[in-house]
């Protein structure tokens, strides 16, 4: 199969070694849990429990407010206490259901949801309701509902579903240790999703430094009928996984600025989701837990953890991590050192697209200083998405959003390639985000203006 | 002779250049003559007159289109806020009728966590820019409420009356006009418009509980309402947060009287808390 290379992005030290190649492990029951009402883009979910409720592992706490969202299910049997504001992975302070354990021997799962097996000869709307009703979300980053993206528009003709599987991140192992061990679900995850489609091609894209993620799930291919799945070991280069980048890589197909993935024929899903569609379908389990690379120098025991949603980045890195010197830590990330967010409190919950708990040690996390750019043209160089970058962060510098806008900022995936590659070490990233919030913020004000 | 031929050309280059002169200028004087575009003097005077610092709290496109609009349109030229009073009777003779300016207004920073009082949580490393933090995290401090400090409105400012004072915005009150410009501009909304009257105000603007608030800032409001019980027409309480209703009426000894235990509720013209609390320290 021919693989199409995809202009800029660069090479980042992987240091995946620190976490890959091992066992998932469990987390430990908690004491208590605080699952974030906003886990997906979009309405947040409507509570439809009140305090001193018991609950089951995987009971509807929360249901869907509208298409754009998905329910949320408990993570633990226990009760339900109060409505608590924590702080959210993105930095605002949010609104989050506390949940207190019962004891050990009490744990079991919420029968709501009964397996559908023969899933083959169940016809598609049963199995996006299905989707729908397991609170399923990319699991990727974005945290995009899934049973949106299972329901293109009539007019839209797809014939390729991409599983995928770069995970281009530096660190992170999530993905990698889901296809070693579960490669077999992932694949019957995606033959579902595909059949939802009503489509049976699939590709999966995998970076080649996870041989054993690929072989595995070459051999897993197999097993699956009435699908043709491709999977198709990518070059190693930051950003593969960006969905831009991958649907080029494997199909050659652009997704031009403003139109969307199903405009050339694709639809494309994180392993992870795959899974998640695996286990909604075939177990009747809705997605109350993720698997999570907890990593880093500091982390005494690196890995990947099932860990549940809800737990708080505090409980988590005790009883997974362990941190070897607490003043030596520079900074926590949620997610990848590329695209994650820094945390300040270690009250964070978990959530549905944590894909990784990245601890680094003061002297590797990397501080801005903003000086004035150089003009050497790097960034231009390795930008994926081929934005006038140095360009752009003097407009917004100087916020001069209108050129912004007309040097297509909008069009910026934030994956932080000019930022890492900038000599001057300028924030160019925080500049477009600046950028994005306020032109949707004048936009706003425009469109008021008129009414 | 020859002498006399070098001087008739001499003569006749002068005079060529001369009528191409005439003839040009001609041409020019006809064009403005005939294409001229009328304007109203009147502008151009009023324009002449108004601040020229284009800070558009009038709510036109700067000072040349306000001038514009107050000759054509027939705009009020009190809704020029940083005009002064002795301006707003000039532009009044040249328009020849009476004009009432309206109440000076001012801005005030509701907040008095400055580096050495609020609690930092956190180490901040991105932009220096109140609206970019707080999108994010809000900076490094842990209030929620407060001044974000870095400076947003400070350089916006067209009149150069805000400063950031070891991370807090402080205004100068002798320079503001009461544009309006910091009070859209901040994120947290903690800038406000009052009369420039106002004498003293309560510098705080968290609606946390007191406890909450104590954690985080040393000089927040703790809603003990000492102050509402000794004036309860002057103060407005909130929850955990007053609010001065008449900060035009207090005077130096109602605030003696009342002794804020946090000094939040102090006058405008000590609005630099950190030299604030180093004098009330000195004291007790």
């Amino acid at each position: 199969m021919k693989i199409f290379r995809f202009k800029g992005g660069f090479h980042p030290a992987g240091h995946k070694e620190l976490s890959a190649g091992r066992m998932v492990k469990d987390l430990p029951l908690l004491p208590r849990y605080t699952v974030m009402l906003r886990q997906n883009v979009g309405a947040p979910p409507q509570v439809c429990v009140k305090k001193g409720d018991h609950v089951e592992k995987g009971s509807c706490i929360a249901t869907a407010a509208g298409i754009l969202s998905v329910p949320l299910h408990s993570p633990v049997s226990g009760t339900v206490g109060d409505m608590v504001t924590v702080p959210g992975p993105n930095g605002t302070a949010v609104e989050a259901l506390e949940i207190f354990s019962a004891p050990a021997e009490e744990q079991k799962w919420d029968g709501t949801l009964a397996p559908i097996d023969e899933w083959r000869d169940t016809s598609a709307a049963i199995l996006k309701k299905r989707i729908l009703d397991a609170g399923i979300t990319g699991m990727g980053g974005a945290a995009f509902p899934t049973h949106v993206k299972l329901s293109p528009p009539p007019e839209k003709v797809l014939d390729t579903l991409i599983l995928n599987g770069a995970e281009c991140e530096p660190f992170l192992t999530s993905d990698d240790t889901l296809m070693r061990l579960h490669a077999r679900a992932v694949l019957t995850g995606g033959a579902i999703a595909a059949k939802i489609l009503g489509i049976t091609e699939i590709i999966v894209g995998i970076e080649e430094n996870k041989n054993e993620a690929v072989s595995a799930m070459e051999q897993a291919a197999w097993g699956i009928p009435g699908v043709n799945i491709a999977v198709v070991p990518l070059p190693v280069k930051y950003p593969q996984g960006g969905e831009k980048q991958l649907i080029y890589a494997l199909t050659g197909r652009k997704v031009v600025l403003g139109t969307l993935p199903m405009d050339v024929g694709c639809a494309v899903l994180n392993v992870g989701s795959c899974y998640a569609i695996w286990d909604a379908v075939l177990n009747g389990h809705p997605l109350v837990e993720r698997i999570t690379t907890v990593t880093g120098t500091p982390v005494v025991s690196p890995g990947n953890y099932r860990i549940p949603i809800g737990a708080s980045l505090s409980a988590v890195l005790e009883n997974a991590g362990g941190i070897r010197e607490r003043s030596n830590v520079g900074k926590i990330i949620f997610g990848g050192p590329m695209m994650g967010f820094a945390q300040y409190s270690l009250e964070v919950p978990v959530s549905k697209n944590t894909s990784g708990i990245l601890l680094l040690e003061r002297t590797e996390a990397a501080q801005f200083t903003g000086g004035p750019c150089l003009c050497c043209g790097k960034c231009v160089e390795h930008c994926p998405m081929q934005l006038p970058v140095s360009t752009l962060s003097k407009a917004c510098e100087n916020e001069r959003y209108d050129l912004a806008q007309k040097n297509h900022v909008l069009a910026c995936l934030e994956c932080g390639v000019c930022s890492s590659v900038c000599p001057a070490r300028r924030p160019n990233v925080q500049h477009f985000r600046k950028a994005k919030t306020e032109l949707k913020e004048i936009q706003w004000k425009e469109k008021n203006k008129k009414i | 002779m020859v002498a006399v031929l070098i001087l008739a050309e001499l003569y006749a280059a002068g005079l060529i250049i001369g009528g191409i002169g005439l003839v040009l200028g001609c041409v020019i004087g006809l064009v403005v003559l005939f294409f001229s575009v009328k304007s109203d003097d009147r502008i151009e005077k009023i324009s002449e007159l108004l601040p020229g610092a284009n800070c558009g709290g009038c709510g036109f496109a700067g000072c040349g289109d306000f001038a514009r609009a107050i000759v054509e349109e027939g705009a009020d030229p009190a809704s020029c806020v940083a005009c002064s009073a002795l301006l707003a009777s000039e532009i009044g003779k040249v328009l020849g009728r009476e004009i009432t300016v309206r109440e000076k207004k001012v801005a005030v920073v509701y907040c008095s966590g400055d580096k050495s009082r609020a609690v930092a949580c956190a180490e901040y490393n991105g932009l220096s820019d109140c609206r970019a933090a707080a999108a994010y995290a809000g900076g490094g401090k842990g209030c929620r409420y407060g001044c974000v400090g870095m400076g947003t409105c400070a350089r916006n400012c067209p009149f150069g009356a805000l400063e950031i004072r070891n991370g807090l915005a402080v205004v100068h009150p002798e320079l503001c006009t009461g544009c309006g410009k910091c009070v859209s501009l901040c994120p947290r909304k903690l800038i406000h418009l009052v009369p420039a009257s106002s004498k003293a105000h309560i510098y705080c603007n968290s609606l946390e509980k007191a406890a909450v608030k104590r954690k985080v800032c040393k000089a927040g409001c703790i809603g003990c309402k000492k102050c509402v019980k000794a004036f309860p027409g002057l103060f407005n309480a909130t929850g955990g947060l007053v609010r001065a209703v008449e900060p035009e009426k207090l005077t130096r000894e109602d605030l003696e009287k009342i002794s804020c235990p946090v000094h939040v509720l102090h006058l405008v013209e000590e609005d630099f808390p950190c030299e604030n609390v180093e004098k009330k320290e000195q004291k007790q």
